[in-house]
């Protein structure tokens, strides 16, 4: 009896252990460009696994955003993983890193590094239809000075974004919103832009 | 043998007919494309990440009207890097000439030695060698294949890119005049290849010559694919794709042209990919016993 005891101690605490440990990973989230067909996300996922220990690799060839988890004791940089997107042969464009202790990193030059709560969080209505629009949208967003994160919802329209008050503000990302093409609650994008969208990209637009 | 300058106004007016052709498929393709795998008889330039290998084998089922002939090759291709590949194909070819015909050596021209198949009356040529080659299999033509990325951009979805591309055809098959199978011959080819695909519409295009020092195989030649997704692009791969494909070659010293348009199906899914295309010919300026009836192609890849 006491013998079962100590052994159910024991497993339990390196299992205890174990998902302690696999909550410290590193969250990378990296939109890259030149996906044009599923055979070339299968060349970026095989260039990722040549880092040992990376999981939960998704690829979204629609948006090309590129997820994996990364253990964070072995510390991959930046530098490395836009690296590993140009030696798998495709361009990466923006590149954010969650760290597991919470601290944010991003490769623009209007890093907003720092805890996600000190920023300020906006919703806006951005007018779109496809996964091609939301790509287009977060990058549009993103490319801010100040962003720090931005999301589109397709189903409800609804642009999130997180940026830091004092160096942009809401108007603003709308604005370089609609330069891409896209209508927003408060700005108009340019009608020769939007008629140089993609015909699965044409939405109604807004009055 | 040459033909002189009608020969060339014939194939302008047949190049004409061509550009209308294509311009109507594309226009036909371009509204419902996506994203496809790559092309089976048409090249595209590197899409795979470095590191990567793939071993592939397409056999092609060749009907003329000099006799069915087979080529089974086995290719195996390697990326050093991801501008890179290198590849080499090794074939094995079955040959079933027609009874009635022999194969020949003309000495004809008094320049290079050529072979070619005749019929049994021009054994009385005096320039006509002719053994005979009806039927059995050998080693074909070896060839050895590299290309490397010149230019590439990139876009959310798409992207366009320019591979230069050299094959090396070595002398290791039988002479049996079998282009592309059996020739016996050296042939060194240049060509680019460009591609554009993107998650709407893809097609890629190839344009080289190909050099034969000691032969008459000496070529133009221009490829077109379009390729057809029936399937939504997913990763990983689960794809059913549909390919139109045009390979045309002009052999400028012998004054022949030909161009060959096919149809084909291509199934992957994970790192395996099966396809089958249908051949036929749509122009064929050539002797009659050179004319192809059809070819069949079926074959499979894995990537590793």
């Amino acid at each position: 009896m006491k013998k079962t005891i100590i052994m159910t101690f024991v497993i339990g605490m390196i299992a205890m252990t174990s998902a302690f440990a696999q909550n410290k990973m590193d969250r990378f989230q990296v939109q890259v460009d030149g996906l044009g067909c599923p055979f070339c996300a299968f060349g970026l996922e095989k260039k990722f696994k040549e880092l040992k220990g990376i999981k939960d690799v998704k690829i979204d060839i629609e948006t090309g955003n590129f997820t994996f988890a990364y253990p964070s004791d072995k510390a991959l940089s930046m530098q490395t993983v836009l690296s590993q997107v140009e030696k798998a042969g495709y361009t990466p464009m923006t590149a954010k890193i969650t760290r597991a202790d919470g601290k944010v990193e991003e490769n623009k030059e209007n890093v907003v590094s720092g805890v996600a709560g000190e920023l300020s969080k906006k919703s806006v209505m951005v007018a779109g239809n496809c996964g091609m629009c939301e790509a287009r949208i977060v990058k549009a967003a993103s490319s801010v000075n100040g962003v720090s994160e931005a999301a589109w919802n397709k189903d409800t329209k609804m642009l999130s974004v997180s940026f830091d008050a004092k160096t942009t503000n809401l108007l603003e990302i709308e604005k370089a919103v609609s330069t891409s093409g896209h209508d927003t609650k408060n700005t108009k994008a340019n009608a020769a832009t939007y008629k140089d969208l993609p015909g699965c990209c044409k939405y109604e637009r807004l009055q | 043998m040459c033909r002189d300058l009608s020969a060339i106004v014939t194939f302008r007016e047949l190049m004409k007919h061509q550009i209308w052709l294509l311009a109507t498929i594309l226009l036909l393709t371009v509204q419902n494309s996506f994203s496809q795998g790559p092309p089976i008889t048409v090249d595209a330039p590197i899409m795979l990440g470095g590191k990567t290998m793939v071993v592939q084998s397409l056999t092609e089922i060749r009907s003329t009207n000099k006799g069915t002939f087979v080529s089974i090759p086995f290719t195996y291709q390697y990326l050093p890097t991801s501008n890179s590949v290198i590849s080499v194909s090794i074939p094995y070819v079955n040959y079933d000439f027609k009874e009635g015909y022999i194969l020949g050596e003309d000495f004809s021209h008094g320049l290079n030695i050529t072979s070619f198949i005749a019929s049994k009356s021009d054994t009385l040529n005096p320039f006509v060698q002719g053994t005979n080659f009806t039927n059995g299999s050998t080693l074909g033509d070896i060839s050895i294949t590299g290309k490397y990325q010149l230019f590439r951009k990139d876009g959310t979805g798409k992207t366009f890119r320019i591979a230069a591309k050299t094959v090396q055809t070595l002398p290791t098959g039988e002479k049996l005049n079998l282009r592309k199978m059996s020739t016996g011959y050296y042939q060194g080819y240049v060509g680019f290849v460009t591609a554009y695909e993107s998650l709407k519409v893809g097609f890629s295009n190839e344009l080289g010559y190909n050099w034969a020092p000691n032969s008459f195989y000496d070529e133009f030649v221009h490829k077109l694919g379009f390729g057809l997704p029936l399937l939504k692009p997913t990763y990983p791969v689960k794809q059913l794709n549909l390919f139109f494909e045009y390979n045309g070659a002009w052999m400028f010293e012998q004054g022949e042209y030909q161009l060959l348009y096919g149809e084909g199906i291509q199934y992957a899914k994970g790192k395996f990919i099966v396809e089958a295309v249908m051949q036929f010919p749509l122009i064929q300026d050539m002797p009659d016993l050179e004319k192809h009836k059809n070819s069949v192609f079926v074959g499979g890849r894995y990537v590793f």
